[in-house]
């Protein structure tokens, strides 16, 4: 049985222009020790689609279709959300200064996260703590814990955040950009962590990103969505080395290399996403070079085994277009 | 510094100003003077001198700031006022504090339909005549002074409810709340523990303001005659009673006022320099 199931999960706004759907009918299965990555750009729905899972979508949005973990439907189940969010599924957030509570110290946050689920007492849970900060090779443990959150680094930050969501010891940790905020050579350093403790751990991954550096140091498995949609999915490894959707391609052709040519403009995709009105054709077929009349007609995701793509027009799996 | 840096800043802030300083200082030696003061004088504050009836202040006579028109001690009766008047000021501020907070943090954090009912609920009891509730309040129960600072307090928790409403309202948007729900927290952990103690900046401010106006409001009852009653003294009663004789005696009226005065004076200075060391963008 998969951990988290998502079927057909669509996430409305209600704004004051109307009805915005964020996410069009989303369908994903996180199995047991997984890592997935999603991927796409800003507005794509890839953090509405998690919000929505673990019920903490903004006032205004809904979400219909049915979310599962372990089995259990969580949609519109408060009580059951409740009990799942920590030690079913955690959750790291992009911002990690903004995630951690200002007027709690390190150890005082790290027990909380304990506190909220079991009657732990203060000392155990402060071991619990340290342990945890040792685990996310946060330097000098001990110290941290008096601390509080301004007073630490941006990459040290982000650990705590991290420990936080790991000390009731999830199932699945969902990880919104954690990366995002840092500089480059900490960004390497959260990977890594990231990919030790899944080592050592072995809780399901899903990591929300745009920087495809990252995912291809982490998943196992790749999804695009564009415009609330899936367009791809598949291993991380044969998306990467011969993506099928252009959009796929285009955000691969459009990472900077260390050979490339300094003067030249950097590559990009032309155009802009489109609005979150409706639409019966290929969101992406405007600033597409391979539309066809065929694409006023939405593509399904289709494939065989593990590799999908939602293309009329789909390169060919040996590469080359 | 490694902990508290918060505070340790604000700290520093408030001690540079010396406007606040001198007026927490003041506050300290009358807050003593009112509760020991008393002690130090001969006299007691519903005695009377049948020698010094309505003297003014001599060193003479005994009574330094003079004696009332029935020979009570003057000093002595301020200083029994102020003791009084501060004591109602800070209960009521605390039973205003302890249902504001409380309120506003509820109806902040849940939003929606709670927070528009909890709200209105709010403007229903601002409409109504405040003194008017307070009078219908003391005839209906008796006269005590515990229930009169309950009555103030209950009417001047809507101010702060909705202080802090706004204030919950915007750290309700905030990352930490969201990782707090995302980690399994209830709303009474996440109100009580994450956003009711990163209002108390705010809170403290407001409350160091409000306990002037609480001196204020009880001073104006007293003064009304529905507050403190004799043979009490409150500085509300002492300015009614010096007003009566304020053409013969004008030290009956200039005691007690001047009192009265330096305390509101002194908190507000207070709390304006409690706001800018708590929140030194706003200045």
């Amino acid at each position: 049985m998969a951990l988290l199931e998502l079927e057909s999960l669509h996430v409305r706004f209600r704004t004051r222009e109307g009805e915005l759907e964020a996410v069009r009918g989303m369908d994903l299965a996180v199995e047991p020790g997984e890592c997935v990555a999603i991927v796409g750009e800003s507005g794509s729905g890839k953090s509405q689609t998690l919000l929505a899972a673990t019920g903490m979508l903004a006032a205004n949005g809904t979400a219909s279709g049915r979310v599962a973990f372990e089995g259990e439907s969580l949609l519109g189940q408060p009580a059951r959300l409740a009990r799942v969010r920590g030690p079913g599924i955690g959750y790291v957030f992009q911002d990690a200064l903004g995630s951690l509570t200002p007027h709690l110290t390190v150890g005082a946050q790290l027990a909380e996260a304990l506190a909220v689920h079991h009657g732990v007492s203060a000392a155990d849970a402060r071991t619990e703590a340290r342990r945890m900060l040792e685990r996310v090779q946060v330097p000098d443990p001990d110290a941290r814990l008096g601390q509080y959150p301004h007073e630490l680094s941006g990459g040290t930050r982000q650990r705590v955040a991290i420990a936080a969501a790991l000390m009731p010891q999830p199932r699945l940790l969902i990880a919104d950009e954690p990366t995002t905020a840092l500089d480059v050579t900490v960004q390497a350093q959260v990977v890594a962590l990231f990919r030790d403790l899944r080592a050592s751990l072995g809780m399901a991954l899903v990591l929300v990103t745009h920087d495809l550096g990252v995912v291809a140091g982490l998943a196992d498995r790749v999804i695009v969505m564009y415009a609330g949609r899936i367009v791809e999915e598949g291993p991380a490894v044969a998306l990467f080395a011969s993506p099928r959707h252009p959009y796929t391609a285009g955000l691969l052709a459009a990472l900077p290399r260390l050979d490339d040519d300094l003067a030249a403009p950097m590559r990009t995709i032309p155009g802009v996403p489109p609005g979150a009105g409706r639409d019966a054709g290929c969101a992406f077929r405007y600033r597409c070079g391979h539309a066809s009349g065929r694409c006023e007609v939405r593509p399904d995701l289709a494939g065989s085994g593990s590799s999908r793509v939602a293309c009329h027009h789909p390169r060919d799996p040996g590469g080359g277009s | 510094m490694a902990s508290a840096g918060l505070w340790s800043d604000a700290w520093a802030r408030l001690a540079a100003n010396r406007a606040a300083m001198t007026s927490a200082a003041l506050l300290v030696v009358l807050t003593l003077l009112a509760l020991l003061g008393p002690m130090s004088s001969p006299y007691a504050p519903d005695a009377i001198d049948w020698e010094h009836m309505a003297v003014p202040p001599s060193l003479e006579s005994g009574h330094w700031l003079g004696t009332d028109r029935l020979g009570r001690d003057l000093f002595v009766r301020t200083l029994h006022g102020a003791r009084l008047s501060l004591a109602v000021a800070l209960l009521a501020t605390l039973v205003s504090l302890l249902i504001g907070v409380t309120w506003g943090a509820v109806a902040g954090f849940a939003g929606g339909r709670t927070d528009a009912l909890m709200m209105r609920a709010v403007d229903v009891l601002y409409a109504l005549p405040q003194v008017f509730f307070v009078i219908i309040l003391t005839v209906l129960f008796d006269r005590s002074v515990f229930l009169l600072f309950v009555a103030i307090g209950a009417v001047g928790w809507l101010t702060m409810a909705r202080v802090v409403r706004g204030q919950a309202l915007a750290l309700r948007q905030r990352e930490f709340v969201e990782a707090a729900v995302a980690s399994g927290a209830g709303p009474v952990r996440i109100v009580f523990g994450h956003i009711i103690p990163n209002l108390m900046g705010p809170v403290i401010v407001y409350a160091t303001l409000m306990i002037p106006q609480m001196i204020l409001v009880e001073s104006f009852l007293s003064f009304l005659g529905i507050g403190i009653q004799e043979p009490l003294a409150s500085l509300g009663n002492l300015i009614a009673d010096g007003s009566a004789e304020m053409e013969t005696a004008p030290w009956i009226l200039l005691v007690p006022a001047s009192c009265l005065v330096l305390i509101v004076f002194s908190f507000n200075f207070l709390g304006d320099g409690l706001r800018d060391a708590l929140d030194p963008r706003e200045r």
